[in-house]
């Protein structure tokens, strides 16, 4: 995997929990006080299989601030805000999407062949000659005549199947005709909207005579799929029907509670099992026949088919792409192609899945992108940023969370035994001023142990107050100071951090944030890691090998802080943040976190 | 040598202004300006760059925008009426090392250019010929002696390989496909509307463009 070093990952709480239990709206704030002394014997391995699945970088995470706790993609749930079509920017009510399918029913169509929006052009043949006013007076004009889509980028247009259109509007009711119309269809897909009826079962006994001449044809008619799906939806919709009325136990599209076969199914399953098992229902069968939908292949078909393929060659075949965008299944050419109404898109809120608390929320109006609510995890949970004290670049004390050049490889290659220095910078996002505590195993896990030291894991950040009463201010003396002895130490900067990385103390502060100095001596690698080939697999005994990735230098970093906040309206973290004073109220909040140090060189 | 001469009698003859090609030769760019037949009711920029040592023709009614570039060291260049060069647009070959280090392409001796061909910008043509209403999109490159036929489309990026002949009508579109254009080629009507578009885009940018051709004469 191609990573850039140094990286940091955050761990969510939810590798914890194996499930999310239904209950846990209520245990939820009690969970965070045992999780720290869990915590405390079993520490987190970031190589382990469940941690894949909770290590994020912290722009991806939001916070939930009822819980206080960090939450990934896996504990949120999602809600559809809107629907809206990405070309015409219209929002379309999802009433209309359950009833007419998650298409644009306005104008806006897709090209079969290349995806590109189509564009309605005119066939209005142009005026001759070029006059001054011309531009004028075509704008005055729409142009008029038989109109057609027509692909901006891979210049197929409806002419080539043959379609063309009267009007420049409703573009969706008018190709409906034109494809009825071409295949003399009976039904529509819009039949299925309306109720089930006796005249539509006299309008399927209809189709089935008319079937029967069909079949007798060689060849099934182009668009057959319309009828027989609407057959078949008929088909399964009348046994289903049929089903629920004899067995209550069913599938039903009604699933109030208090609907009356919810309640016979209820009275059964609690009733005093008065009713013996009665007639057994009929089980569900299968089409069997034209009017119920059942499509039987035709070798006649096939052999057309292959003929077809053979005169229109490969340009004439429709890819597998553009086969499986059309909704229909017997499309195995290019002429066959129809226009393809813009699917639709939607806008989604998020909610944390334990307490319901919306954690982002998009602005409902389609053209905004601008969000209601956003509680990103950025906002809410100090940022923790490393870089190698040797690779020191100059740089200004305003700016700590530059890193070194990414990619750098002698910055991220590791020599193994060597102890290096590391800057652990932590930025505070929040208003108060946070106690931050650190914690990591003295050796990381994983087969290669690489001793790991936090020269400092007790310390203050300063809170996020405005950035100007920090530039008016004569706080960065102090970092400024410690460039320059940096800088009359010399410029070798092995020697320099010896010196200087004090145990027990800040390398540097600034407004709000921390520098600590961390010491990795990385493990030595097994000798054979570069014998290790593809057939030696003898060395499983020896321990000797090594996993993909497995000379990646990860830190497993245990975060603490604790801070006094203004007791908000919020008491959903009453549990773990007793009150002080009326106004203040202590907080804590931990979490792990993985530092991707480099890789240690072999 | 006897083609230069050919060329040199072509300039003169073309009669349309006198012949000052070595002398006008600014100092600031060392290569030298090349041999024109031009067109007066051509428009070409100021800031054009027209160089190279054969024949350089533009017919009437074609724009060509500034800094667009036509290079005639290894080929004589012929723009036919109508076409519209577009700014940082390279024609002509300009380094034959690069796509023939073996030196054995056959190398175009004129690149002709059809009718109403719109040539977007950024565009590298090394091909030997274009044919009429063709689009040749923005960052295309026609490698050295392609030929490319009428009425096609060669959207934006595409590469179309040296030596490499494409039929009429032929759309390149997406990663390099190809297709024809049925829709087109069946119906003539579309033919008329795109041209009409063409020449009101070249009417617009005949006002637009302000022409310096006694520079390149």
């Amino acid at each position: 995997m191609a990573q850039v070093f140094p990286y940091t990952y955050y761990s969510c709480p939810c590798v914890e929990s194996s499930s999310t239990k239904p209950n846990a709206v209520q245990s939820a704030p009690q969970e965070a006080a045992p999780f720290l002394e869990d915590e405390e014997e079993n520490t987190f391995d970031p190589r382990s299989p469940r941690a894949n699945f909770s290590l994020y970088p912290i722009e991806h995470l939001l916070y939930c601030t009822d819980c206080h706790q960090i939450r990934c993609p896996r504990c949120m749930v999602e809600e559809v805000v809107c629907w809206y079509c990405p070309n015409c920017l219209f929002e379309v009510p999802s009433s209309t999407v359950r009833s007419d399918g998650n298409r644009c029913t306005r104008n806006c169509y897709n090209c079969p062949i290349c995806t590109s929006i189509l564009s309605i052009s005119s066939l209005e043949k142009p005026t001759e000659g070029l006059t001054p006013n011309d531009a004028a007076s075509d704008a005055a004009k729409a142009p008029g005549g038989p109109y057609f889509l027509s692909c901006p980028f891979c210049q197929w247009s409806s002419l080539e199947i043959g379609i063309q259109f009267e009007k420049h509007f409703n573009l969706t009711s008018q190709l409906q005709k034109i494809i009825r119309g071409d295949t003399h269809r009976l039904g529509s897909v819009t039949d299925l909207a309306s109720p089930r009826g006796e005249e539509m079962e006299g309008e399927i006994q209809g189709r089935a005579s008319v079937a029967s001449v069909e079949d007798t044809a060689p060849l099934p008619i182009q668009g057959d799929t319309e009828t027989l799906f609407t057959n078949l939806y008929n088909f399964y919709r009348a046994q289903l029907s049929e089903l629920s009325d004899a067995n209550p136990y069913s599938l039903s599209s009604d699933y109030s509670f208090a609907s009356p076969s919810s309640i016979t199914r209820l009275m059964n399953l609690y009733g005093s099992g008065g009713r013996t098992k009665k007639d057994r229902p009929k089980p569900i069968r299968e089409a069997a026949e034209f009017s119920e939908g059942q499509k039987v292949s035709n070798p006649l078909s096939e052999k057309e088919n292959i003929d077809r393929i053979r005169s229109v060659g490969w340009e004439g075949t429709a890819s597998v792409e553009q086969r499986l965008q059309q909704c229909r299944e017997d499309v195995g050419f290019v002429d066959e192609l129809r226009p393809l109404a813009t699917l639709l898109r939607t806008k989604k809120s998020k909610r944390c899945k334990i307490c319901r608390q919306i954690l982002s929320r998009p602005e409902s109006k389609v053209s905004t992108n601008r969000y209601k609510i956003k509680l990103l995890a950025l906002n809410n949970i100090p940022k923790i940023t490393m870089r190698s004290l040797n690779a020191q670049p100059a740089q200004h004390p305003s700016f700590p969370m530059q890193a070194t050049a990414p990619g750098s490889d002698e910055a991220s290659t590791l020599k193994p035994l060597v102890p290096t220095h590391f800057l652990l910078t932590i930025t505070n996002p929040l208003f108060d001023s946070i106690k931050v505590t650190l914690a990591t195993p003295s050796t990381t896990p994983g087969c290669v142990k690489s001793k790991v030291t936090i020269l400092c894991p007790q310390f203050d950040v300063g809170a996020n107050t405005d950035v100007w009463d920090e530039a008016l201010s004569s706080a960065t003396d102090r970092s400024s100071k410690r460039q320059s002895q940096m800088l009359s130490a010399g410029p070798d900067g092995g020697s320099l951090t010896g010196i200087q990385a004090e145990a027990g103390k800040v390398w540097e502060r600034g407004r709000n944030w921390t520098s600590i100095v961390v010491e990795v001596a990385p493990g030595s690698l097994p000798d054979s890691i570069g014998h290790v080939t593809l057939g030696d697999d003898a060395q499983g005994d020896g321990g000797a090998a090594l996993d993909e990735d497995e000379d990646v230098l990860e830190i497993p970093i245990f975060v603490r802080l604790e801070y006094e906040t203004e007791a908000g309206g919020d008491d959903g973290g009453a549990a773990h943040a007793r009150k002080e004073d009326a106004g203040k109220e202590k907080r804590e909040e931990a979490f792990w976190a993985v530092l991707g140090v480099g890789r240690i060189a072999g | 040598m006897d083609q230069q001469a050919s060329q040199a009698k072509r300039v003169s003859t073309s009669g349309t202004s006198s012949n000052r090609a070595s002398t006008a030769k600014r100092s600031s760019t060392n290569v030298p300006k090349a041999p024109t037949s031009l067109d007066p009711n051509a428009i070409i920029a100021n800031h054009a760059v027209l160089t190279g040592i054969h024949t350089i023709s533009v017919a009437a009614g074609t724009v060509i925008h500034p800094h667009a570039r036509i290079i005639s060291t290894y080929s004589a260049v012929d723009i036919g009426p109508g076409c519209i060069v577009s700014e940082k647009a390279v024609i002509g070959l300009s380094d034959l090392s690069q796509d023939d280090p073996e030196g054995d392409l056959e190398l175009p001796e004129i690149i002709k250019i059809g009718q109403n061909v719109n040539i977007e910008s950024g565009t590298i043509v090394e091909a030997a010929e274009i044919g009429e209403n063709t689009l040749i999109d923005v960052d295309v490159k026609l490698g050295a002696g392609s030929v490319i036929g009428k009425n096609c489309t060669i959207s934006a990026c595409s590469v179309v390989p040296p030596g490499e002949t494409v039929p009429d009508y032929t759309v390149i579109y997406g990663n390099n496909q190809r297709r024809l254009n049925k829709s087109l080629q069946s119906t003539p009507v579309i033919l008329d509307i795109k041209s009409k578009g063409h020449e009101k885009q070249l009417n617009v940018l005949q006002r637009l463009v302000p022409s310096n051709l006694a520079k390149w004469q």
